[in-house]
């Protein structure tokens, strides 16, 4: 996942963990839409989540951390 | 508690003891600990030079007292917003003349490390002795989370403990922490060496930082894959649905609103009791005369105006507290965003329209859960065009003038004047986002947080607080323009009417009671008519016409500004019925508005004027104690007078709108 805007709010979304690297699960698709990232859910504006990348992550790699991501 | 951001409250104290800061994640349990540690001995201050609410304590550590400073919920250190740059100055010892603290405790969420870490790492870059406390404890074993708490203390290099608030396990040891932490047993964090190389290549910092927590939990934190709360994930799908959500948001809200409203009226009416009988008490004392009437009118009565909001303000606070600390209010913040978001209020606003339907005060008090400077501005510069309580005696009167012994039509242009308070609030916000404070809603990020049982320990202290807080800083600016009121509508003195000498001579001779106590109204009528307050009503009589008001409502507008309910008494002295007649019996009032003549013998209440009258009272401000809370809220007098200013302007051009097109229809 990689996050590509810059913003207090983008900054404020990576420090609660929605940033490169980490896997995300999208709980809820809509607006607002629902993130699950490091055992924590997170409302997010559709407008923000748009600057979020995200790439299916390998099954494999997702499942040894209890976290298999629907994105 | 989220977030909160007050204005305009004393500066944190010079350092006159060493301090200890509190840091942590929102929702990490930070409050709950701060509140075991203090007690009721906390206050709520400003980080010097801005409006970043902090609260502080003084805690005895070992045998010495301690200032504990209580830092907002932080994420992390970075210039994210204001609560960060300030937690970070403080941490530096750049916020006023305390330095930097002897120590830090960071709260740490056990059930959510990898997350929590974060903010940790930043702060064991600071070089300051740190203590790690770990709440949620119980929460994380009934996740079949286990946490390796001494492998843990070395990787961060700082002792850990773990502690329940609830039972006070740990409690003891956190103590001895922080004693030592005092003492200088405790060594100065650096930064962990991972972490050192992790941010020296050009990568991402949030992702190095990451990286580090991630290799952090992944030596002392096991969990089980499946330990996901099914609990909190099945009431989720509830509670955010946008239908289901929505309905339960409604069903939650207006028991609230019922709580705050109807529980807080039997308070309110032994206040108002209680000063009334104290305004009595005090009255036996001294002689009749402007001095008695100073004490009991001026002084006993503005401070029974103020203290009988103080119900509703403990109620708000102490259930929202409760219903933040379970969870929910950052649910119904997420449904309600997509809603309010249109008209250019973020989602938490909901709360304070609500409350501001029983009273605007603790509706912009409660407007503190609002980050965004912008938005929280917008929501409390509308928030008084909601109908609160003290607009119903106004409108019962109009709509009992309009509609007489046809129920079902006062109740009609009842539910037309609340609705019309709303539409306006709305449109007003729409108006202000594309005007004068410009810009989007900030977009919402907000965590979800686990569900809990909320302490009402902690309800309790939040609503002490906020009381604490309404009288020192909204009560001495009451009181003051309590007394300049109560100064205009007294002086100056005039003398009574030949008319009252005859009918108090005739009262004498035949013992007529009800003779005595005309000769009394009509003695304050004639008292009030002439005072400055009765004098600007009929100066402003010019600008009132067009809105078809005599000067007589024109006295009751000038009247009322400190509080709108006023004007019902006031029409009943102007019309001679009696100060307490409206209580007694409104239909003599009614009768006397309805029999009242204009100059030219045209009846003053006609339909025109009495609409005019009421959309007048629901769109103006006339409500001195909201104009002090917004002045504290904001930190300057300048919105205060804004909001004044333009819900004037509003209300006349709506009344003036009003009584032309129904004269024009007519």
């Amino acid at each position: 996942m990689k996050v590509k805007a810059e913003s207090d709010d983008i900054k404020k979304l990576m420090a609660m963990g929605v940033c490169e690297g980490r896997i995300i699960k999208l709980v809820h698709l809509g607006e607002p839409m629902i993130l699950q990232v490091l055992g924590s859910r997170i409302g997010v504006s559709s407008r923000l989540g748009e600057t979020v990348e995200v790439a299916p992550c390998e099954e494999n790699n997702c499942c040894e951390q209890g976290n298999c991501s629907e994105e | 508690m989220v977030n909160m951001v007050a204005l305009e409250q004393p500066n944190l104290p010079a350092k006159e003891l060493p301090f200890l800061a509190l840091a942590g994640n929102p929702n990490a349990g930070k409050t709950t600990l701060f509140n075991a540690l203090t007690g009721l001995r906390a206050k709520t201050a400003n980080f010097p030079g801005t409006t970043i609410e902090c609260r502080t304590g003084s805690v005895t550590i070992g045998k010495n007292p301690v200032e504990l400073l209580d830092l907002p919920g932080l994420y992390s250190l970075n210039d994210c917003s204001d609560e960060e740059r300030m937690a970070r100055d403080a941490l530096r010892g750049k916020a006023g003349d305390r330095g930097r603290p002897a120590g830090i405790i960071v709260v740490a969420d056990a059930t959510n490390l990898e997350r929590n870490l974060y903010l940790a790492g930043q702060i064991l870059e600071m070089n300051l002795p740190v203590v790690v406390a770990l709440t949620m404890m119980d929460l994380a074993e009934r996740k079949k989370i286990s946490i390796n708490v001494e492998s843990l203390g070395k990787e961060l290099g700082c002792p850990m403990v773990p502690v329940d608030v609830r039972s006070g396990k740990g409690m003891k040891e956190l103590r001895r922490e922080c004693e030592n932490m005092l003492s200088g047993q405790v060594a100065l964090t650096k930064r962990p060496e991972r972490l050192e190389y992790a941010c020296s290549c050009n990568s991402c910092p949030f992702k190095a930082h990451f990286d580090w927590t991630q290799e952090v939990c992944g030596k002392c934190v096991h969990s089980n894959e499946e330990a996901e709360s099914d609990r909190t994930f099945a009431i989720d799908r509830v509670l955010t649905h946008p239908v289901f959500g929505f309905l339960a948001f409604a069903s939650v809200m207006l028991s609230f609103f019922f709580m705050v409203f109807y529980i807080a009226q039997y308070p309110m009416e032994w206040i108002d009791g209680l000063f009334v009988h104290a305004g009595s008490f005090v009255g036996k004392f001294l002689p009749e005369g402007d001095l008695k009437s100073l004490l009991v009118d001026g002084v006993i009565g503005g401070v029974g105006g103020m203290l009988v909001f103080l119900p509703q303000i403990c109620i708000l606070f102490f259930f929202l507290t409760l219903l933040e600390d379970t969870g929910y209010l950052a649910r119904a913040a997420f449904v309600m965003d997509r809603l309010m978001r249109r008209v250019g209020l973020p989602g938490k606003a909901f709360v304070p329209m609500l409350s501001s339907h029983a009273c605007a005060i603790p509706g912009i008090m409660a407007t503190r859960g609002i980050e965004d400077k912008r938005d929280r501005l917008v929501t409390i510069l509308v928030l008084p065009l909601l109908t609160c309580s003290a607009r119903i005696p106004v409108y019962a009167m109009v709509c009992a003038l309009l509609f007489p012994n046809q129920p079902m039509y006062a109740a009609l242009a009842f539910a037309g004047a609340y609705s019309l308070g709303g539409i306006a609030a709305l449109v007003m916000s729409f108006v202000f986002r594309r005007t004068i404070l410009p810009g989007e809603t900030r977009p919402l990020v907000l965590e979800l947080p686990s569900y809990k049982i909320p302490s009402f320990r902690n309800a309790l202290l939040m609503a002490i607080d906020r009381a604490g807080i309404f009288i020192r800083k909204a009560g001495t600016v009451i009181m003051v323009i309590s007394i300049l009121l109560w100064t205009a509508s007294t002086y100056p003195k005039s003398e009574p009417p030949p008319e009252v000498a005859e009918m108090l001579l005739r009262a004498e001779q035949t013992d007529d009671d009800d003779l005595r106590k005309s000769a009394s109204r009509l003695e304050s009528k004639h008292a009030f008519a002439n005072s400055t307050a009765g004098r600007l009503g009929k100066a402003i009589e010019p600008i009132v016409e067009p809105l078809g008001f005599d000067w007589q409502i024109g006295v009751g507008i000038v009247s009322s500004f400190a509080a709108r309910e006023v004007i019902v008494s006031t029409l009943s002295i102007i019309y001679g019925v009696g100060e307490d007649a409206a209580d007694e019996d409104p239909n003599s009032l009614y009768d006397n508005l309805r029999s009242s003549k204009r100059s030219d013998g045209s009846p003053v209440y006609t339909v025109a004027t009495c609409v005019s009258l009421l959309v007048f009272y629901v769109l103006a401000m006339q409500c001195l104690p909201t104009q002090a809370v917004t002045r504290r809220e904001t930190g300057s007098w300048k919105w205060a007078f804004f909001q004044f200013g333009y819900m004037t302007a509003l209300a006349y051009l709506a009344a003036f709108i009003t009584y032309q097109t129904l004269t024009f229809l007519s």
